[in-house]
């Protein structure tokens, strides 16, 4: 059972550290296209048309605190799963059964510590991914209203570029959120079968 | 850190921690216990017969007896057998 149980093991550790490092990535640009846009907001004030640079400064502030929370509620996940990794990684030959379920408890504990934070990650991935949608589909209209013109160059075409990107992003954003949700509902089922081991181990306990 | 973890964790923890002889201090070091719980722990398991107590001078030692290998088998077993549930993906 060992064998199976850390491949398994060791493959869930993984993944879940890319999925956590690429969400911190997610958090920093959703910090970095909120400042950018909160300034150009802001500067746009003098052109006129404050009413509206006002509410586009205001939702650049709110997808700058959505990606700052993004980045510490991953930090605060990662901490805990980096330790044990790093022990994995460098763990000298074979692992014996009794290190292997050490590094389960711990990981167990460390779900048991953050069930709330990836819950929230849950939510905050969905939202940065729907606001990312959202400023692609913007740079997409902003392309085809620039292309409309009849003096257009090349630059004009950019826009496109950007909604590429922010769309590929929001859609990845959707995905990850679909994997926090398969590994909340695959650790809340270990939790409840814990119990059920409690029960197990209490009566082992009793009969000596 | 310590109340996130279940009783039968703490349990399984000692006992292989002290598969070599070890002192109280050292337990609830590598534990992360204070001396409160972790003597109501070393307590317990020494009344089940899991740990034997021995004095050399002014220090105890804490050893794993043969009668906790079942408990200590069967808890790796069900631990281990809680990665049969996957999440289903792979990065």
């Amino acid at each position: 059972m060992t064998d199976e149980t850390l491949t398994q093991f060791k493959n869930e550790l993984n993944s879940f550290f890319v999925l956590v490092i690429l969400n911190m990535v997610f958090g920093a640009l959703a910090m970095a296209f909120g400042m950018q846009f909160m300034i150009a907001s802001v500067m746009g004030l003098v052109e006129g048309e404050i009413p509206l640079h006002v509410l586009a400064a205001a939702i650049s502030l709110a997808v700058f605190g959505l990606g700052l929370s993004w980045v510490v509620s991953s930090a605060k996940v990662l901490k805990g799963v980096t330790g044990i990794r790093r022990e994995f990684s460098e763990y000298p030959g074979p692992v014996p059964a009794e290190v292997l379920t050490g590094w389960i408890v711990r990981l167990m504990t460390h779900y048991r510590e953050n069930r709330e934070t990836i819950r929230r990650m849950t939510v905050i991935c969905a939202l940065g991914g729907c606001a990312f949608l959202a400023v692609g589909v913007l740079n997409l209209i902003q392309g085809i209203t620039w292309t409309a013109d009849a003096n257009a160059s090349w630059i004009q075409g950019l826009p496109f570029i950007a909604a590429g990107i922010n769309l590929a992003i929001g859609l990845a954003s959707l995905l990850f959120c679909g994997y926090f949700r398969r590994y909340s509902a695959a650790w809340d089922l270990r939790l409840d079968e814990t119990a059920r081991s409690e029960t197990i181990l209490e009566r082992t306990l009793e009969q000596q | 850190m310590a109340e996130r973890r279940t009783p039968y964790e703490i349990y399984w923890e000692i006992l292989v921690y002290c598969k070599t002889p070890r002192a109280f201090t050292a337990i609830i070091n590598r534990c992360d216990l204070n001396s409160r719980t972790g003597q109501d722990y070393i307590s317990f398991l020494c009344a089940k017969g899991y740990l034997s107590r021995t004095v050399e001078g002014e220090k105890s030692w804490y050893t794993t007896t043969e009668k906790a290998a079942e408990y200590l088998s069967l808890f790796t077993e069900l631990y281990q057998k809680l990665f049969d549930t996957i999440p289903g993906f792979r990065l």
